[in-house]
């Protein structure tokens, strides 16, 4: 029993200090997020401006 | 040495905070006038789809990065840092001239509002690819692919006006000569001798059903045919949010407003792309623009009656259901004899690329549509003044 306690309390220090790393580099993970999001605007930008490629004509 | 390279740091936060703070307002704008252009228009469910497109998940990104440099604080400095700094004015306004790109080009309409050609064009489609040429277009006055229009046509000659996208255009075919209207004038010439013929090219790529049968009506009041031929593909035609809708929706000022930000590129893919989502190419179910175009077409068949016009529509591909239920006795409909329309794959009257015709498939698309034409007009009785 209490050698379950020793490991959940050191999972649940494992999880703070996850937290804690998590929060002291918020802007990082921020800016991966914005990153993601420009590669995801990126991917959307090829697939939909190919399918009607065909279709748009040089007008002026 | 210190100093420097903190200046140098502050330099580039300063720019990047800037382009960001810039992309967010003309990103913002351009989604807004699309917003705004759906809604006037009355086409809801296209925002839906534009929730999904990379337009509005860009700017969502983008309003992120800028919330996440401004939390920071040293990313973007406080407007006050601008004071007395006229070189960081400098450098933010030339980041939102290129963010305006203020070097595109205007766009020219005519005295109709039609979008038109600006003199001395170089049409050049899918450039760089082997079955292309460019062509150099000399429009009229109105801005269309043909020789000067007079208002009405002399007496005797019977006028055709040729109403279509790219195909009438001729955007496969760098020859004038090789041009539908011109082939069209020919065939009926030959097949018809005893006749004057006058065809004109009224096509402009890039328009759909909307904008042929409301282009057909400004035309034909200006121009006085006695037969409007308008060349449909059926399926291809019905996005919204061609170049001339969009025109006609927002007005001039705000057209080229949208122009320059790329709302006005951005609503015609929109409208392209969602008409093959909620129908795909080559089947013929109800479309968005059904109920808008039926009205067009009708008040244009009601006013080509009382001045004894008759409106033919030619069907490049299969026949589609939205004509066969349109009921007038000076509407025709007019396509291939069976057995004809695969005619797009035979590489030497279309390019395979983008299906458009070559000069040998106008000219197979020109003997056809000639016998039709002559029979037609023989039929039909005439106006008060005679044989226009």
């Amino acid at each position: 029993m209490r050698r379950m306690l020793r490991r959940w309390r050191a999972r649940a220090a494992d999880a703070t200090s996850l937290l804690g790393f998590l929060a002291k580099r918020r802007s990082l993970w921020l800016a991966l997020l914005v990153a993601l999001l420009l590669l995801l605007t990126g991917a959307l930008y090829v697939v939909q401006t190919a399918a009607v490629a065909p279709y748009v004509y040089p007008l002026f | 040495m210190a100093g420097g390279r903190q200046r140098a740091r502050e330099w580039l936060t300063w720019t990047i905070g800037l382009a960001l703070l810039v992309s967010v307002v003309i990103m913002g704008l351009r989604v807004a006038i699309e917003v705004g252009a759906i809604v006037a228009g009355g086409f809801t469910p296209l925002l839906f789809n534009l929730i999904g497109s990379w337009q509005v998940v860009l700017f969502a990104t983008l309003v992120l990065a800028l919330a996440l440099a401004w939390g920071r604080g040293d990313h973007l400095p406080s407007l006050r840092a601008f004071r007395r700094q006229p070189v960081r004015w400098l450098v933010g306004a030339l980041l939102l001239l290129i963010a305006l790109r203020v070097t595109r080009k205007g766009v020219a309409v005519n005295s109709l509002g039609l979008v038109s050609d600006a003199p001395n064009k170089t049409f050049w489609m899918d450039k760089g690819h082997p079955q292309r040429q460019p062509a150099r277009v000399q429009p009229n006055q109105y801005g269309f692919r043909d020789s000067p229009w007079t208002s009405q046509p002399a007496l005797g000659t019977t006028r055709v006006l040729l109403i279509g996208d790219s195909f009438v255009y001729g955007a496969g075919v760098a020859d004038y000569e090789g041009l539908l209207h011109r082939q069209l004038a020919r065939s009926l010439g030959q097949i018809s001798p005893h006749q004057t013929w006058e065809v004109l090219n009224g096509g402009r790529p890039g328009w759909s059903h909307l904008s042929y049968f409301d282009a057909a009506l400004r035309l034909m009041r200006e121009l006085h045919p006695k037969v409007i031929v308008i060349g449909s593909l059926g399926g291809s035609d019905w996005d919204v949010f061609d170049f001339q809708q969009q025109l006609d929706l927002l007005g001039r000022r705000l057209f080229y407003v949208a122009w320059q930000v790329g709302a006005v590129t951005d609503l015609n893919e929109l409208s392209l792309r969602s008409e093959r989502t909620m129908c795909p190419a080559g089947e013929d179910c109800p479309r968005m623009g059904e109920p808008l175009a039926r009205a067009r077409l009708e008040r244009l068949l009601a006013e080509a009656a009382a001045s004894h016009t008759e409106v033919v529509v030619w069907e490049y591909f299969r026949p589609i259901s939205f004509f066969a239920k349109i009921d007038a006795p000076n509407f025709h409909r007019a396509s291939w004899p069976a057995g004809f329309e695969q005619w797009t794959d035979d590489p030497a009257l279309a390019i395979p690329i983008d299906r458009h015709p070559t000069a040998a498939g106008n000219a197979v698309i020109a003997s056809t549509l000639a016998r039709i034409l002559v029979r037609l007009v023989n039929a039909a009785p005439t106006s008060a003044e005679g044989v226009r």
